[in-house]
């Protein structure tokens, strides 16, 4: 099997190493497509690493009118071509993960290509290069297997939606799929909306995660 | 020298009007001083103090050794030459020693004479260099000590046969419990730990210059638990000012379930009026002569966004109060 990323919120220290490196990389003009988020920083401490999932069918290239969002061979979605990208934003807003930004400085789609310069050529994307953790891996399937009591999911469900994705996140060992059932969410706010006020994001998150928290660079 | 015992003071490399408790005091301290002679490679707060500061070099600009915390010694390599009229720590030593007419005490040409003399002074410690030689470091990614003779590996785990003690085995001792010198009381109801946050280096000096590490932490704030919030009547986001009985600062509250309601934590990479050191209590332990970083006696008083400090309505995640009114 080819080399993908596997991602680990359960090893997430929140360090940042990998938005930190994520910049250096050549195909990124010097800004970061991976973001760390605090979960709920009122009640924990927990962080996690969001990178492009590289779906098997991209929404983003679907809904992309002018077919800018091209698959390689291998199966790594890119950022927009940039000749071809019609500021649109229709992936920006399609993309079930919230992945790819709109930079409005060069007008033009950005989004994680897991540093395809780099791993085409064998290297490590910059983000699995420097994590001290494990949290974001990057190897063969069964190289990964062993080594955790986690297991690698490629599944996710949204709603009716099921996406396949060529990067894994790893979960309890009984977990088939990820589950975001769309529906339950929406009639859950609903029921919580007249009962209780939902809980406020922590200053600290606007802080540190100003640019993750909109989807324009 | 607060008891004016030590008059003059040479400092490498060390911020001590950020990562010392109680800098009120330490200022007053580096004020009495005759003569205070600062080595270091960027001005910090606690070289404004100096009267001399002689420009040093950082870590990629010199080559050495370096031992982590598992005894794993490893080698540095120079990656350029320190700026303008910088020189490493090291020369600036000699050099001192020799204008004095002590030259003939710090005979070294290089960081490499230095080592060796390090290798025979520690030759049968604990901490045994003596076997350790550059060329091995290189080889074998770092050489754990203790390491007796030039044939000897190293030892990468201590203590595998027999403890040092003589029967052989380790030996655990009963402590008493001591409680700080401060406990929290009335008019200091809470416990002031101070620590560090993962963006930022020890005091401050580097990293505060490094734009993307800025931008993960500013400032320093203080984590305060819901139920103490609520009793106190403070906001997440809002700025409050922690008091200790030797110093204030102001700084905006965190409000998060991952600290003890007991309990205020606040990191300590800044300085002058954004540092937690005007609180901490220098006391020491008795054994190991640490001060009370962790734990010092404060309360928490609410304040009006008219009192804040101009900083605080311009940065990033200020609550919405202070913006309305800033």
């Amino acid at each position: 099997m080819e080399e993908t990323m596997f991602i680990d919120p359960q090893r997430c220290i929140g360090c940042r190493a990998c938005v930190a490196a994520c910049r250096e990389c050549a195909t990124h003009k010097g800004y970061s497509m991976i973001f760390v988020d605090y979960i709920d920083r009122a009640e924990t401490t927990a962080t996690m690493p969001t990178v492009c999932m590289h779906c098997k069918e991209p929404t983003c290239a679907l809904v992309c009118p002018a077919d800018a969002i091209k698959v390689s061979d291998d199966g790594v979605v890119m950022s927009a071509l940039k000749p071809r990208c019609l500021d649109c934003r229709n992936c920006v807003n399609a993309c079930p993960f919230g992945v790819p930004k709109y930079n409005t400085e060069i007008h033009l789609q950005m989004k994680c290509d897991m540093c395809y310069d780099r791993s085409s050529e064998g290297l490590k994307p910059m983000c699995a290069s420097v994590c001290p953790t494990g949290a974001i891996s990057f190897g063969k399937y069964e190289q990964i297997v062993p080594l955790r009591r986690t297991k690698p999911v490629n599944v996710h469900v949204f709603g009716n939606q099921k996406v396949e994705t060529k990067v894994y996140l790893m979960l309890p060992a009984d977990a088939e799929e990820v589950k975001v059932d769309g529906c339950g969410v929406f009639e859950g706010m609903l029921t919580r909306a007249e009962t209780e006020t939902p809980t406020a994001e922590s200053w600290i998150d606007t802080q540190v995660e100003h640019s993750d928290k909109s989807n324009e660079f | 020298m607060r008891e004016g015992e030590i008059r003059g003071l040479l400092s490498i490399c060390n911020n001590v009007m950020v990562s010392l408790p109680d800098i009120n005091d330490i200022r007053r301290s580096l004020e009495g001083l005759e003569f205070y002679v600062c080595i270091d490679f960027f001005m910090s707060e606690g070289s404004r103090y100096a009267d001399v500061v002689l420009p040093g070099s950082a870590w990629s600009e010199d080559e050495g050794v370096t031992c982590n915390s598992e005894g794993r010694v490893v080698k540095i390599n120079k990656a350029n030459n320190p700026p303008g009229e910088a020189r490493a720590d090291w020369w600036i030593v000699q050099e001192i020693a020799r204008r004095m007419d002590r030259g003939k005490y710090f005979g070294f040409n290089s960081p490499r004479q230095i080592f060796e003399e390090l290798r025979v002074a520690s030759r049968g410690g604990n901490a045994d260099y003596y076997g350790i030689t550059w060329e091995k470091i290189e080889m074998n990614n770092g050489i754990f000590w203790p390491c007796p003779t030039e044939d000897h590996p190293g030892t990468p785990r201590l203590f595998e046969d027999r403890f040092y003690h003589p029967d052989g085995k380790a030996k655990f001792h009963a402590i008493e419990y001591n409680p700080p010198k401060e406990v929290p009381d009335e008019e200091y109801p809470l416990i002031l730990t101070s620590g560090r946050v993962v963006y930022q280096y020890l005091s401050g000096n580097q990293t505060r210059r490094i734009g993307f590490l800025v931008e993960q932490c500013p400032e320093p704030y203080v984590e305060v638990h819901p139920e103490t919030a609520v009793k106190l009547k403070i906001n997440d986001g809002e700025r409050v000012r922690v008091v200790s009985r030797r110093g204030e600062g102001v700084f905006p509250m965190l409000v998060v379930r991952t600290i003890r309601p007991d309990t205020i934590f606040i990191p300590y990479h800044w300085g002058e009026q954004l540092a937690v050191n005007q609180l901490t209590n220098p006391a020491l332990d008795p054994t190991s002569k640490i001060p009370e970083f962790k734990a010092c006696s404060a309360r928490i008083e609410k304040i009006h966004s008219r009192q804040l400090p101009i900083l605080g309505r311009q940065r990033k995640g200020a609550s919405a109060s202070e913006v309305q009114r800033g």
